[in-house]
């Protein structure tokens, strides 16, 4: 959960190593280089499939909305002052767009942050094992269900902390909320997806 | 009391968490703690691709449509310029029969034109179109994306 130094080093060094790759591609871009936008899209393409499906869920709608990411993104380009890598500049656009697909539709983006902890650990055996729930196909669908049901900002920041490995500072950019609350937020996705992978497991248990 | 006890719980949390994360990320033997390893299996959950993905033609296609949309932004300023040049081609071969045209309909007399004040309207008229234009570009672009 917390962003530890080891972490932060690396995520400091991709930044910078990444730095003049985007340079270069960027350049490229608006010099219109054959291939370079393809080569753009190809580089952040999953980054920004992560967000747009984990914040909008539909997966029609998801492609749509990555289309018009990108397009925006070739649109303003020009605009990009390399203050944050480019893949955190993407993803920026990427939240903005599914941010004001969801407010269109009027769905709720995330739950306000309460007092309440959940509940803890109940006093649970030693019977838990960690390779075979792994591949017990139904647990692990359990499992993605219930990640599919948190709220659409705490879904998409699990993603990008966990598939993505983006520090917490970066995640901040990308959806515009500060750093405690990002870790507030998974903190609170991984307990409740664990209540829920409880509610499972005591079902057969 | 119940509030401390709600901390402790969740510190408790926190720290379960925290080495779930570390014993995934250094590939740590599971079993000895069942509740890491509940939360390690969750961390591995997360970590899985998703499903559905984007189709695999998905950057030819857009970056196609990104260069058609460029396109259509050149041929607009090709068009402007050969409005431009009929224009002033017109001006050059149609300036002095107009010019002809126009002295012919002085000598007509007709009633004089209130000249100040047609000036004084075309410069209001340009002026709230050039605010108009303004505001549009500096509203659109203050945009975040």
């Amino acid at each position: 959960m917390t962003n530890s130094p080891a972490c932060n080093h690396l995520t400091g060094e991709r930044i910078l190593h990444g730095m003049s790759d985007d340079q270069e591609l960027v350049t490229a871009v608006l010099a219109r280089t054959p291939g370079a936008f393809e080569q753009l899209i190809a580089r952040h393409k999953a980054l920004v499939w992560h967000v747009v499906f984990r914040m909008v869920k539909h997966p029609e709608d998801a492609r749509e909305l990555s289309q018009d990411v990108f397009l925006r993104v070739h649109q303003r380009l020009h605009q990009y002052r390399f203050e944050s890598s480019l893949a955190t500049w993407i993803g920026r656009v990427a939240f903005s767009v599914a941010s004001r697909h969801l407010q269109k539709k009027k769905l709720p983006l995330a739950e306000p942050i309460g007092d309440d902890d959940g509940d803890a650990f109940d006093d649970i055996g030693d019977g838990f094992d960690l390779e075979a729930a792994c591949a017990d196909r139904e647990t692990m669908q359990h499992l993605n269900a219930a990640i599919e049901s948190l709220p659409p900002v705490q879904r998409t920041l699990v993603t990008l902390y966990h598939l993505d490995e983006l520090g917490i500072a970066e995640i901040g950019t990308i959806t515009g909320l500060p750093e405690g609350t990002v870790k507030n937020y998974l903190f609170r996705a991984r307990q409740r997806l664990r209540q829920l992978l409880e509610t499972r497991l005591g079902a057969f248990a | 009391m119940n509030n401390n006890f709600d901390h402790q719980g969740r510190d408790n949390d926190m720290r379960l968490q925290a080495e779930a994360e570390r014993a995934e990320r250094e590939g740590l033997a599971p079993g000895r703690d069942p509740r890491v390893d509940r939360y390690r299996l969750i961390v591995r959950a997360l970590r899985r691709p998703l499903e559905p993905q984007l189709s695999a033609d998905f950057d030819t296609r857009v970056a196609k449509l990104a260069m058609q949309r460029d396109g259509d932004g050149f041929e607009d300023v090709l068009v402007s310029l050969l409005l431009l040049a009929l224009g002033v081609g017109a001006l050059l071969y149609v300036g002095p029969s107009l010019a002809h045209m126009a002295q012919a309909m002085v000598s007509i007399s007709l009633p004089p034109l209130p000249w100040h004040q047609v000036v004084m309207a075309a410069i209001c008229i340009g002026v709230a179109w050039a605010i108009d234009q303004g505001w549009k570009r500096t509203h659109h672009d203050s945009r975040p994306f």
